[in-house]
């Protein structure tokens, strides 16, 4: 009978009748008559399967999903990058506060009497320590953009840390952040020409501060003289007594000094310059709007699948598969290409951030800090936008019935 | 009408009606139908006249307007869409006249579909798949995907995933549709004789006279009622 009966009449064993025959025989038996045993096929199977059918459109749904990953962590460890900056910038040399004067746009536009505001400050009674700073950017050597820094003798050098070498006392003494005597190839005893003035490197500091890692600090005098801005600084740096209350310390001297800011955290950093805020506005802007676009990519992917596959979604049915499994099968799919998208993204955005923070300019002002709760939110928003835009297409893949679908062409 | 009233019946229906488009087209309209446990029924009748639809009330993927039907004694009228579903995969087995194989996954897998999310076990449901293929000669075709294999094998493949669910009814709309006829002859020895050895009902949607001479029962339909 016929051709395909060849395996039918070499039957070996009755067709379930339906009592357990070949059951009873183990895959392992079926092997020793030299027949592989498959691997049973599972929801996931199926699902992966799907996505493996469509490669090149799986691969460009997982990287359009990718991109709110990539703006979550490219955007977040970059703002906190600048935010542990600031913090760290903030307590250089162990300060409790930086004071900043009150109403400027940006903290290098910051300029205070050095000696006046001194004074006041050291009139506060839980005030132990007052080092006044002046900041600015300009260029040195090749390097278009440098923060320099002068700094009191006794003071602010006092605080810096890892610093090879003694701190500046003279006026034709500079001190290199690691960063910036790698990036001009400097050592101590070499001279550097910052200004016009050739200045002797007498130590080289590690601060842990990219900002000032990078940057040059001179005696305050020099720096003051070179910029025309004697007698001012653009900040200063308190130390305060052992057990004082920073925060009402910190209101006490806004309080009796109305021209100041006191700042102790880098959440008040917006006292004084309000870049940080409007970055971190624009951050999320960009990153809502990715997320959003990603949505909208796995909505649409699942959609046309849904669409290709109605004649399947009512085969699967006519044979049982619940709406509930239809459901399932449908997010599970979303669900995986968001879990890619998370590992593309991540991987991504890590790259982003590493390639910006080594760009020229912004490799001295921003390393970026990676934390569990940047990739802990792009998965959290993955897996939002993995049921947001599945969840459409995989409820009407549930209301599909196996009658219509069966009818579809 | 059909007056046969077994002692064990498969099918039973009464005054089944099934319309479409706002009730102005009765693909159903009135049926009356018993069919007896084991038995090979042969469904008849041009396009149109309602044979698929009927395939599908029993079926439990479609409901009917109005009427009673009981299958395998369950009364499908008053089922929830969860119970259909659970109807489907528990007693029902079902053979389409194209295939409707997935492309992607292989001969065992496609068999295997409905059995995933059960309770066997996945070696079982390896088990039951490889056997079931074994049993209808594509024992050498265990890893195949549809599109290497012939319009037969494909046919068989659908045979065995429609059995997999070990059915008590199995409903076959034009199984031979897309075949030429010694393939068709030979898929009909096969669900012949998987009727014989496992007592399960066999019922066949087709307008080919051979295929319903082979059948122990032939049920003519016509503007939507059973003739003869």
């Amino acid at each position: 009978m016929i051709s395909l009966a060849a395996g039918w009449n070499n039957k070996i064993g009755r067709l379930p009748a339906w009592p357990d025959t070949l059951l009873t025989q183990s895959p392992l038996g079926l092997q020793l008559i030299g027949m592989p045993t498959p691997r049973p096929l599972t929801l996931v199977n199926v699902v992966w399967k799907n996505l493996y059918r469509q490669p090149l459109r799986s691969c460009f749904t997982i990287l359009g999903v990718s991109l709110g990953v990539v703006a979550i962590v490219t955007f977040t460890s970059l703002i906190q990058g600048v935010r542990d900056t600031i913090q760290s910038g903030l307590h250089l040399g162990g300060a409790d506060l930086a004071i900043y004067q009150a109403g400027v746009a940006a903290d290098i536009l910051s300029s205070l009497d050095e000696d006046e505001t001194r004074t006041k400050l050291l009139a506060d009674p839980d005030v132990r320590h007052v080092a006044a700073g002046l900041g600015h950017v300009m260029p040195v050597g090749n390097q278009r953009i440098t923060v320099v820094m002068g700094v009191e003798p006794d003071g602010f050098t006092h605080h810096l840390i890892e610093a090879n070498g003694p701190p500046i006392r003279a006026l034709d003494e500079a001190s290199l952040g690691v960063m910036a005597a790698r990036s001009f190839k400097k050592k101590v005893g070499d001279t550097i020409n910052i200004g016009g003035r050739e200045l002797r490197i007498v130590s080289v500091f590690n601060t842990g501060t990219i900002v000032y890692d990078a940057g040059i600090t001179v005696h305050l005098k020099t720096l003051q003289e070179m910029l025309g801005r004697e007698g001012r600084a653009s900040a200063f740096f308190v130390d305060l007594r052992d057990g004082a209350d920073v925060d009402a310390v910190a209101a006490r001297l806004e309080a009796a000094i109305p021209e100041i800011v006191a700042i102790g955290s880098a959440d008040e950093y917006h006292k004084v310059d309000n870049g940080l805020e409007v970055a971190q506005s624009a951050a999320w802007g960009v990153t809502l709007a990715s997320v959003l676009i990603g949505s909208l990519i796995v909505l649409n992917t699942m959609w046309m699948t849904v669409l290709e596959r109605t004649r399947e979604i009512g085969v699967l049915r006519a044979v049982g598969w619940s709406r509930r499994r239809v459901l399932a099968a449908t997010l599970l799919e979303s669900l995986i290409v968001g879990a890619a998208a998370l590992v593309v993204g991540a991987l991504l955005g890590v790259g982003l951030a590493q390639f910006i923070s080594v760009a020229p300019v912004a490799s001295q002002f921003v390393k970026p800090t990676y934390s569990a709760s940047t990739f802990g939110v792009a998965a959290a928003a993955v897996i939002l936008l993995s049921v947001m835009g599945g969840a459409l297409p995989a409820m009407r893949a549930a209301r599909i019935t196996p009658s219509e679908a069966l009818r579809y062409e | 009408m059909n007056n046969a009233t077994p002692a064990t019946a498969a099918v039973q229906a009464r005054g089944l009606v099934k319309r479409y488009e706002n009730g102005r087209i009765a693909a159903l309209d009135g049926v009356d139908l018993d069919i007896a446990s084991g038995e090979f029924t042969a469904i008849c009748g041009p396009s149109g006249c309602g044979k698929s639809t009927l395939l599908n009330m029993i079926s439990a993927i479609d409901r009917p307007d109005s009427g009673a039907l009981r299958v395998c004694g369950e009364d499908l009228a008053q089922m929830t869409s969860h119970q259909s579903d659970s109807f489907r995969r528990n007693v029902i087995g079902l053979v389409f006249q194209l295939h409707n194989l997935i492309p992607q996954f292989t001969a065992t897998e496609n068999v295997q579909i409905p059995l995933i999310g059960g309770e066997i076990p996945g070696p079982q449901r390896v088990m039951r798949a490889m056997e079931l293929l074994r049993r209808v000669g594509l024992g050498d075709r265990l890893g195949a995907r549809p599109p290497t294999l012939s319009g037969g094998e494909r046919q068989r493949v659908a045979i065995c995933r429609a059995l997999v669910n070990r059915p008590r009814v199995l409903l076959a709309d034009e199984p031979t549709g897309a075949l030429d006829s010694r393939s068709g002859d030979a898929l009909f020895d096969l669900l012949d004789e998987l009727r014989k050895e496992t007592g399960m009902t066999l019922i066949v949607v087709t307008h080919d006279p051979r295929v319903a001479a082979r059948a122990q029962r032939t049920l003519h339909m016509l503007d939507g009622r059973i003739s003869a």
